[in-house]
């Protein structure tokens, strides 16, 4: 697919008549725009059973509507992650226990964990079998249209079904305009105006609230408990809301009238920092995150915008205001598109009166958050310059190696790569702090960047500090892009039997899903141009994944060859200078080019990060420092002590706080 | 200008497409392992190579002594190990030869029946034949099953060295196992404890008394070790008695206290334990009149022109070891003579048995007859019958009329007895003393003989040590028998204490060293000052093995054997 | 392992241990020298004494296996360094315990041998182990001060292992450079005419030309040496390299200035490379002497042990 369509090339133009005739709502927009806009951004395109719509993890510009025929949504991807692996054999793990007596094995919170794969669709895919299906009327790639994220999944015809392919005018024409980030802009030459929309929202909506809601409520773990009767109830009273970007969802300090809950979307939720008392404060910009920040002249504190986290599809926020009748504790505002079920007042009470439990929970949830509402100050007495520039500000854990003591052993990183089935997630380089070596490995920054753009929403944080990449990664490398510090690698590595049986499992599924006959679905897959996600046969699998590593990367260039660019970090041969995220695409297609080896069947790319070795009690890469060098510390307090030697007490002990890592 | 700014981001770029640097080898990890690998096969090919190339020099500690110097090459003459041990540890073959030597076998019965067929029939019932008291056997066998407990390498001393079994009993133990009920056995399997190896070329050392005070100065250790067998003593001696034990020594005698634990000792100055002579109510039980203060009075006549001295009735025998029995014809006889009449010198009434005696006072007239014709060869006989009956007539006329008479003089009274004489201070004018001056003399009623008690004066005082006067001839006698001065009675035992002896043998009291004695002449051996500076400093044989010797002699066991099977 | 105030326990407990241990060790065969008496357990003192030997007397015996246990548990720690997930114990302690422990083992060993070598077999041994004791003296030595100093002295350090690959990048990077700058003066095309005509490109050729020869001449040569060469060259002095660039500096136009930096970085970067490579060196080889001389000490100790047992 080419991302700079004058027109769509794949598939036949559609003619405002035509389109019209599939999406009858289009006649209340005006005909003029229509004309002037629609034609070309449109067109209808036919597949036949087993045929791949859109892969997961490339990128794209479009979205579809489908006119007939029925598709099946799926995570081609196996469920593949490299695990922290427990400590040794039964005796040592036994031995762990009694050391790890200070680990933080707590179990994960309810409001975190819903058994639900977010994707780009109006339903979400159940994360034990990843599927799902779409009939006519139905819309997708809403997303990835507006946001310009690769694909979350991969769409598959189960018959012969035909579609209206569209990109974001159409889109606007028919849900209204929303602001579009500035890449969408780019890669559409298409100056949309604004739309308003058309009653195919609503349609849309009806459909939502008729079919998915409930099973999205349901899917919020704090209403598992909620019987059925009630969520018909929801579904009369609950108010579907739609923000564009950087639209306020509410206000920090304004009444609390509602609940929210994401349909779609992510949410910034940030907070003003008070100055502190008689403050004069100068203005600063940090130039690694590009923040704003107020320093007083004493550099004790900092006033500006803070964000706390972001909620996406399926998290809820504004209960705190509720529970508590007090005004809203923090700001929340769309980061993109983004659809809410809005809960008002009332239900929420009633709701909550009926389910003891429910309010229970919410409480929890919102005393945590409100826990960490607080003033937050930098520490006195630290290198502010660049405490601020090498971003450390942001981090709440950060992997330090003391250079007096580092005999530069690398037993950390082979600890790390042990502990992650021979693959390293610490790089033991970086920027300089006073006599601190800044490793490269995840910081768990306040504001998760990484985090914002990930299609699949794999990469999050439950209720502990730690971020995780969850097994449906799709290797799409936006994460690693994002983060700033290079914290986050793609590697490549092969199916083991139980995850090549997983796929397996996954295709028989399918198999069964599918209402046309096996014969037919079988041929189909013969058709399939990507990869099928069959396991490979042995040879490929006894690659070595040091030799696998440069093809395999590359291939996935090609595989996410709609979009070279963004695409580009992803490759890991990109050489170190040329670290521009938005290059040409001519200059990203070259790598992609001489790449047209087959990529071993079993190996999958996913991203990976530090994960704090959450079930162990200690990082492994810290517990196995044999020259006390290496730390996981919360930098603002700990080089406090050790550099500032001030009294660092009672202020920074909000940072030592769990709540504050997710939370609003 | 070189240091352009980085971000962390930039770093990281750097590594990532060599992420797994660390599983491909590296110059300074392979060397790492290639030196390892080389130190492994390197010293375990040389622990293996050892046994076809390697010398055994390699594994010698120190200089091997002249005495073993032949096996410098052959550990194994020696040290043949532990499993050498075990395999010998039921020692069959061993007991069978002793068993058809007549010796007790090295092993218990038990081991022995569970050996059964190696034995004949008549074996094992000699074997089970030992008459020996159930304790006696279990001690004995006790040591015997303790010596097979030997370490290979002490019994390897065996090869060529008599098999010292035993520490105690010693030689002198046995000796006195009549009259001794109880007699210690300790066992001495361990040669390696005293006799040291690889320490030097030349002779091996003899063990001096610091090995002996590894057990001796330690109570707990000579429990352990010692353990005590009653031996059946036909008479042991209740009091103090001179005994003559069949060796034709008359030895002193003290009643044996039950099962006493040996003293702590060190050396002989330090723990030694007085002799038995020294133990409260000791006496010297001789049956003898003598009183050696009366002896040297100035009233003494003079003995060939001096004064009397020790040496006159006090005489050494057979170099000098030690001294003579004093005899009453060699010492006595020189004063004090039993003369019939002082005309004929050297017709005396015999001394010694009173039967003799006897027949003497009846056939006297014939006695002095061929007296006289010895004397005077070519006289007449009718003279000398003349002369004899003159004599007699006057010893008659002395009173002695009757034979009872005579013998009463002879025995009781002496001639002419004390109520006639003018002083009984001293024997002036007595002709000749009665018996019982000196002996015990049991009169008898009518014409029985009397008896006279035998003297039985010791022989030995000590039994233990070998000691003897010659190293001590430089000495005056009184130097260690001062006690003889002043002493009048028969019953006092005039021998030096330990405690005197520990004066001259015992370590150097360095701090009494005078490095000039008065006058600045050093002294000469045997000279008085030598006494002296002895007495002072001591440093003269002080060591245990100077008087005991440590092993038990090899016939201790077969001595042992017939002792019990009286 | 960098001395700390966490060693100090450990420094107290082998000076105690030590003392203990000479106390024994006096108690059993010089009592004469102890002010006080000590009666050791049944168990540690016999008399008589069989052998008269310091190590096969039940208390020199006692040590020399504490001693050797002690070797097993250091050598213990090689595997526990490539056993890192197992949870038996923080690395640290283990160094600490590995590090005082055979310190301990001075004393035991020498109480075991009675201060005597022996033998030429107990000889051996006692050089293996000094040899090992030395090494690691030595080695802690370095840890002690060597990371500061690489700290003060390597102002953007990499890492270690990933040298060669850096090296291999910086020397792409700058061959890519040259072949930029090749084709800027590509044989002039009539539509280049013009460009060519004003001063700026003129310049900008010339200086392209100074900057060529400098890469074909210096750089790429030093970029690609091995490190003793590297060293000896002119880029490889610091000062030299500076003079070179500024020279560079006048000659080439400002256009380039920007490459010259980056240029000038490569070769500092490559040059702080070698540096630490040596230092690297520096820090890690005695454990090329260490470990595998422990390796064989262990492997002798053992042999001792079993030759005394059988023979004796």
């Amino acid at each position: 697919m080419d991302q700079i369509p004058e027109k769509l090339t794949s598939g036949e133009p559609l003619t405002t008549e035509e389109l019209i005739e599939y999406l009858p709502t289009l006649k209340e927009v005006p005909a003029v725009l229509l004309k002037q806009f629609a034609v070309g951004a449109a067109v209808r395109r036919k597949f036949r059973a087993g045929d791949i719509v859109c892969d997961e993890g490339t990128f794209g510009s479009t979205a579809f509507y489908i006119v007939s025929g029925n598709v099946s949504i799926f995570i081609k991807n196996p469920m593949a992650s490299v695990k922290t692996r427990p400590s040794g054999g039964g005796f040592f793990s036994a031995l762990r226990r009694m050391t790890s007596f200070l680990g933080t094995n707590q179990p994960e919170m309810l409001a975190a964990d819903s058994g639900f794969i977010p994707i780009d669709a109006s339903i979400d895919l159940p994360k034990e079998t990843p599927l799902a299906d779409l009939g006519p009327g139905e819309l997708f790639g809403e997303m990835t249209c507006r946001t310009f994220q690769p694909r979350s999944a991969t769409v598959q015809a189960t018959d012969d079904c035909v579609m209206v392919e569209m990109l974001r005018v159409v889109l606007d024409m028919l849900l209204g305009t929303r602001e579009v980030d500035s890449a969408t802009k780019a890669t559409t030459k298409v100056k949309a105006p604004t739309f308003k929309g058309t009653s195919f929202k609503k349609m849309m909506d009806e459909n939502y609230r008729k079919r998915s809601l409930v099973q999205h409520l349901r899917s919020v773990p704090i209403f598992h408990t909620l019987d059925l009767d009630f969520f018909n109830h929801l579904r009369e009273n609950a108010e579907l809301v739609s923000f564009g970007k950087n639209e306020i969802i509410c206000k920090q300090n304004e009444a609390a009238d509602a609940f929210y809950l994401i349909r779609t979307g992510l949410v910034r939720v940030s907070q003003k920092m008070p100055l502190g008392p008689g403050a004069s404060p100068t203005y600063f910009v940090d130039k690694t995150t590009k923040k704003e920040y107020w320093m007083q002249p004493d550099g004790s504190a900092v006033e500006g915008e803070l964000v706390r986290t972001y909620l996406k599809r399926g998290e809820f926020f504004g209960e705190i205001g509720l529970l508590q009748n007090q005004p809203r504790n923090a700001t929340c505002s769309a980061l993109d598109a983004v659809d809410l079920v809005k809960i008002s007042r009332a239900t929420f009470e009633m709701m909550l009166d009926a389910f003891p439990i429910v309010r229970a929970t919410l409480k929890q949830v919102a005393a945590a958050r409100a826990e960490a509402a607080q003033q937050r100050t930098l520490p006195a007495g630290l290198q502010l310059d660049d405490f601020i520039t090498q971003g450390l500000y942001e981090a709440q854990n950060l992997l330090l190696i003391d250079l007096d003591n580092c005999t530069r052993c690398d037993a950390c990183v082979n600890a790390c790569a042990d502990a992650h089935d021979g693959v390293t997630r610490l790089i033991r380089d970086g920027l300089r702090y006073d006599h601190f070596l800044v490793a490269t490995a995840c910081r768990s920054c306040r504001d998760p960047l990484c985090m914002t753009q990930c299609p699949v929403g794999s990469i999050r944080r439950k209720e502990s500090l730690e971020i995780l990449i969850e097994d449906w990664c799709i290797g799409c490398a936006k994460c690693a892009e994002l983060c700033p510090y290079g914290n986050i690698n793609l590697v490549d590595f092969e199916m083991t039997r139980a995850q090549i049986a997983d796929v397996e499992r996954k295709e028989k599924e399918k198999a069964e899903a599918k209402k046309v006959a096996d014969a037919k679905a079988a041929a189909a897959k013969a058709a399939a141009p990507a990869p099928a996600p069959k396991p490979a046969p042995a040879p490929a699998a006894e690659a070595k994944p040091a030799a696998a590593t440069p093809p395999a990367t590359e291939v996935k260039v090609e595989a996410s060859a709609a979009a070279a660019a963004p695409a580009k970090p992803a490759s890991a041969v990109a050489p170190a200078k040329a670290a521009a995220p938005a290059t040409a695409p001519a200059k990203a297609a070259a790598p992609a080019k001489p790449a047209a080896k087959p990529r071993p069947k079993n190996i999958v790319t996913k991203a990976t990060t530090c994960d704090l070795c959450t079930q162990l009690s200690v990082p492994s890469c810290v517990y196995a420092c044999p020259h006390d060098a290496a730390k996981r510390v919360d930098p603002t307090e700990f080089l406090a002590k050790q550099i500032g030697r001030r009294d660092t007490g009672k202020r920074f002990r909000w940072l030592n706080r769990a709540e504050n890592r997710t939370t609003h | 200008m070189a240091d352009q700014p980085r971000t962390q981001k930039q770093i990281a770029q750097k590594y990532k497409d060599n992420l797994d640097y660390y599983r491909r080898g590296h110059f300074l990890r392979r060397l790492k392992l290639a030196l390892f690998l080389l130190a492994v096969i390197g010293s375990l090919s040389a622990v293996f190579g050892f046994r076809f190339w390697g010398n055994k020099q390699y594994f010698n500690t120190g200089p091997i002594s002249q005495n073993h110097a032949r096996f410098a090459n052959d550990c194994a003459q020696c040290h043949d190990g532990a499993e050498a041990d075990l395999s010998r540890a039921l020692k069959l073959d061993q007991a069978v030869t002793d068993l058809k030597e007549g010796h007790l076998p090295s092993l218990d019965f038990e081991k022995l029946k569970a050996a059964g067929k190696n034995f004949s029939a008549a074996e094992m019932a000699a074997a089970a034949q030992r008459n020996f008291s159930p304790e006696q056997l279990s001690a004995l066998q006790q040591v015997v099953i303790k010596k097979s407990s030997l370490a290979g390498m002490d019994r390897a001393c065996l090869k060529c060295h008599e098999p010292f079994q035993l520490h105690q009993p010693q030689i002198e133990a046995l000796k006195l196992r009549g009259v001794h009920p109880e007699m210690p056995l300790v066992h001495s399997d361990r040669c390696s404890t005293c006799h040291r190896e690889h320490v030097g070329t030349g002779l091996m050392k003899v063990p001096g008394s610091e090995s002996c005070a590894t057990c001796h100065a330690d109570l707990k250790e000579l429990a352990r070790t010692r353990n005590v067998i009653k031996v059946n003593s036909p008479s042991p001696p209740t009091r103090p008695e001179n005994r003559d034990l069949g060796d034709k020594l008359i030895r002193f005698l003290m009643p044996q206290e039950a099962n006493a634990q040996p003293a702590v000792i060190k050396n002989y100055a330090d723990g030694h334990p007085p002799f038995r002579y020294e133990a409260a109510g000791a006496r010297d039980p001789a049956v003898i009149k003598y009183n050696h203060q009366r002896h040297e009075q100035a009233d003494i006549p003079k003995l060939n022109g001096h004064a009397l001295q020790c040496a006159d009735c006090h005489q050494v025998k057979n170099g000098g070891a030690f001294y003579e029995r004093v005899k009453y014809q060699q010492h006595c006889a020189q004063c004090h003579s039993l003369n019939v009449v002082p005309e004929l010198p050297g017709f005396t009434i015999p001394h010694g048995d009173p039967a003799v005696v006897r027949v003497f006072a009846e056939s006297m007239n014939r006695q002095m007859f061929t007296y006289l014709l010895n004397q005077q060869p070519g006289a007449a006989e009718a003279d000398l019958a003349a002369r004899v009956v003159d004599i007699v007539g006057k010893i008659r006329g002395r009173g002695n009329s009757t034979l009872e008479e005579f013998e009463r003089r002879i025995y009781e009274a002496g001639d002419p007895p004390r109520d006639e004489r003018i002083s009984s201070k001293s024997n002036t004018g007595q002709i000749f003393p009665p018996c019982a001056k000196c002996h015990e003399v049991t009169p008898s009623s009518g014409a029985a003989l009397r008896k006279v008690t035998k003297t039985n004066i010791a022989d030995r005082w000590i039994h233990h040590g070998p000691f003897t006067h010659l190293p001590h001839t430089h000495m005056m006698c009184i130097d260690c028998h001062s006690k003889e001065v002043g002493s009048r009675n028969t019953a006092d035992i005039l021998l030096p204490s330990q405690a005197l002896c520990a004066q001259c043998h015992s370590p150097l009291r360095k701090d009494k060293v005078l490095e000039v004695i008065d006058g600045g002449v050093a002294p000469r051996p045997g000279t008085p000052e030598m006494v002296e500076k002895q007495k002072r400093e001591g440093g003269v044989k002080w060591e245990c093995q100077n008087c005991h010797q440590f092993q038990a002699p090899p016939e201790a066991i077969r001595l042992l054997q017939s002792a019990s099977a009286k | 392992m960098k001395i700390d105030r966490h060693h100090i326990p450990w420094a107290i407990f082998t000076v105690v241990a030590t003392i203990i241990l000479a106390a024994f060790f006096c108690a059993e065969f010089f009592p004469q020298y102890l002010p006080f008496q000590i009666d050791l357990p049944k168990f540690l003192s016999h008399a008589p004494r069989e052998r008269n030997s310091y190590g096969a007397s039940p208390i020199g015996l006692f040590y020399g296996v504490l001693a050797l246990a002690i070797f097993l548990f250091a050598s213990a720690l090689g595997v526990r360094k490539k056993k890192r997930l197992w949870r038996i114990g923080n690395v640290q302690v283990w160094l600490r315990a590995h590090i005082w422990l055979t310190i301990l083992t001075v004393p035991l060993v020498a109480f075991h041998c009675g201060m005597h070598a022996g033998g030429p077999q107990t000889t051996t041994l006692i050089w293996l182990y000094t040899i090992v004791m030395v090494s690691g003296f030595f080695g802690i030595a370095l840890q002690n001060f060597m990371p500061r100093l690489m700290k003060e002295r390597l102002a953007r350090e990499v890492v270690y292992e990933q040298i060669p690959h850096i090296r291999g990048l910086i020397s792409e990077s700058a061959q890519s450079l040259r072949a930029a700058l090749l084709e800027t003066i590509a044989p002039p095309a009539p539509k280049d005419a013009a460009a060519e005509s004003t001063p700026v490109a003129v310049s900008a050729d010339a200086s392209v030309s100074v900057i060529l020869e400098f890469l074909d001449e210096e750089c790429l040569p030093y970029l690609e040496s091995t490190r003793h060469r590297g060293t000896r060259m002119r880029l490889g002095n610091q000062r030299a390299s500076d003079d070179i660039f500024r020279m560079l500096r006048l000659n080439a136009s400002e256009v380039f200035r920007a490459k010259l930096d980056e240029l000038q970085g490569w070769c500092d970067d490559r040059r702080l490379m070698d540096l630490q490579t040596k230092m690297h060196h520096w820090l890690h080889g005695w454990l090329l002497i260490h470990v595998p001389v422990s390796f064989a000490l262990l492997v002798f100790t053992f042999w001792h042990a079993y030759i005394t047992w059988v023979h004796l």
